[in-house]
């Protein structure tokens, strides 16, 4: 049985990054495989490192080239299975990143982002985490909860990159043996609008509108274009200052789709 | 297809991170006349430059000390002269409320205690933040001088603030006015040499520190941030 998914994603420069002259540190990327799997990446590049644009852009496409590869040809049975999988996506991710520092001759720490993975399947959801942004899912049941918080140290502006020696240990993984309707994973630049601080408990009324959207999606590019009008807009922009990024997965609203 | 669902999304109301900010200002004898007149004009012009930064002006939040005779907390919200108590709870304020404090100088200069009390208050007020789950920055202390310490704990002093920025617990800049003891201020940090101010161009310097701290407070995960260049002093080589 395949399950239907709708996915759309966008990233959008931040006002403070407009201002300063610095590029959209924030990559995303998203697939829909055909064994009905829905897959997404998304990572944000630290401010400082000169290159983390790259950085990100790599990390998103190497974790996402692994998955689909792998799942393509089976798809782990258990959370253990599942778990390994994403070890394996954030591994291919960093050795991915060291690759192009290695390239051009760069260090490591130049190419600095964090990296969100999700898998979703009918009956499963897998995430993993290294750094900041965060994971929200709706159930079956419409709960909402945080899959995964942001990582950070005692300050506000520190906080984990994939390229750090002890990434490996730094990767949060979540695996839930459960039917979802709807996940969404975001950039740091949208988790003070999106959660409750300090519990990261999910803003209900932030979610279910953006979730509904989803569902409905009828035009992909339309839809891809609306979320980055809404990313851009001037009320969220009163907001935060930070590049945003942000993927939408949810079970298509059609007859047949809702279990 | 509806569009008009997005714009349903409501924000949460969550308070911004803070970024607390000790001013430490020599208010000793030897600032009086125009030394003492400059650096109140630098006051004025730091706090409207930074109030015109909207986001930093909600996350920034001073605090002035001032070491003349004795050691004062000043009435930074009320702009009046009267002391406060050294309470966390009383002596920061977010930069949209900072009221720039008239200061008079007389007496000696007990630099030693200013900084072992501003240690303590930004201690405290970080406690404040935990409890109160806000999220914050490194704090800030920055000292500015045109003599030596007339206490004889300051080098206990140095020595802390040395020690606690080691452990990332405080960021600590030392400016030097006219003929401060250059020496004195460099025992402070192992990181960042004392600067000397140009003249008595308060003004520019309070500029730089507002537009300092507008990138800090704008600073995302990851970033030190790199801060406007230094147009009103130069960093003291000289003993190092």
């Amino acid at each position: 049985m395949k399950s239907s998914w709708q996915v759309v994603g966008a990233e959008v420069l931040g006002t403070s990054h407009q201002k300063m002259g610095l590029p959209c540190q924030d990559a995303q990327a998203t697939r829909l495989l055909a064994n009905g799997m829905a897959l997404v990446a998304l990572a944000d590049g630290a401010g400082t490192a000169e290159r983390s644009q790259e950085g990100a852009r790599q990390a998103v496409d190497r974790a996402l080239l692994c998955l689909d590869a792998t799942l393509a040809r089976d798809a782990p049975q258990d959370e253990v299975g599942w778990e390994a999988l994403i070890h394996e996506a954030f591994q291919q991710a960093r050795q991915g990143v060291l690759q192009i520092a290695e390239e051009n001759g760069s260090p490591l720490k130049a190419f600095a982002s964090t990296l969100i993975c999700a898998i979703v399947a009918d009956c499963w959801l897998a995430v993993g985490q290294i750094g900041d942004g965060a994971v929200v899912a709706m159930d079956m049941q419409a709960e909402y909860f945080t899959l995964l918080e942001p990582q950070h140290g005692e300050y506000a502006n520190e906080t984990n990159f994939l390229t750090m020696e002890n990434a490996s240990d730094l990767l949060a993984v979540r695996v839930v043996a459960q039917p979802m309707q709807a996940l969404s994973v975001m950039s740091d630049g949208l988790t003070r609008l999106a959660l409750k601080i300090p519990n990261y408990e999910p803003h209900i009324p932030f979610f279910k509108p953006l979730f509904e959207f989803a569902a409905g999606i009828e035009d992909q590019d339309q839809a891809v274009r609306q979320l980055e009008a809404f990313l851009n807009s001037e009320r969220l922009n009163a907001r935060t200052d930070d590049d945003k990024s942000l993927v939408l997965v949810a079970r298509a609203s059609g007859p047949d789709s809702i279990p | 297809m509806p569009s008009n669902l997005l714009d349903q999304a409501e924000f949460a109301d969550n308070p911004e991170p803070r970024c607390p900010v000790a001013l430490l200002l020599d208010t000793s004898g030897s600032m009086v006349g125009t030394p003492i007149e400059e650096l109140n004009a630098g006051l004025r012009a730091f706090s409207s430059a930074l109030k015109s930064d909207r986001l930093a002006s909600l996350r920034v939040e001073v605090s002035v000390i001032t070491f003349g005779g004795s050691v004062r907390a000043l009435d930074v919200q009320g702009g009046s002269t009267k002391d406060m108590p050294f309470d966390a709870h009383q002596t920061f304020v977010t930069v949209d409320n900072f009221q720039p404090p008239n200061l008079s100088a007389s007496g000696n200069t007990p630099m030693g205690e200013a900084v072992q009390r501003a240690l303590v208050l930004l201690n405290e007020r970080k406690e404040i933040y935990k409890q109160n789950g806000l999220d914050y920055f490194r704090p800030w202390m920055f000292v500015i001088t045109d003599g030596r310490p007339t206490d004889t704990g300051w080098e206990a002093a140095a020595a802390q603030i040395k020690q606690e920025e080691s452990r990332k617990g405080v960021i600590f800049y030392g400016v030097g006015v006219e003929n401060a003891d250059m020496q004195v201020l460099a025992a402070f940090s192992d990181l960042r040499p004392p600067l000397k101010l140009r003249g008595l161009a308060f003004e520019e310097l309070f500029q730089w520190l507002s537009k300092s701290l507008s990138v800090v407070a704008h600073s995302r995960p990851g970033e030190q941030a790199p801060l406007p260049p230094v147009g009103w002093g130069q960093v003291d080589t000289s003993h190092s």
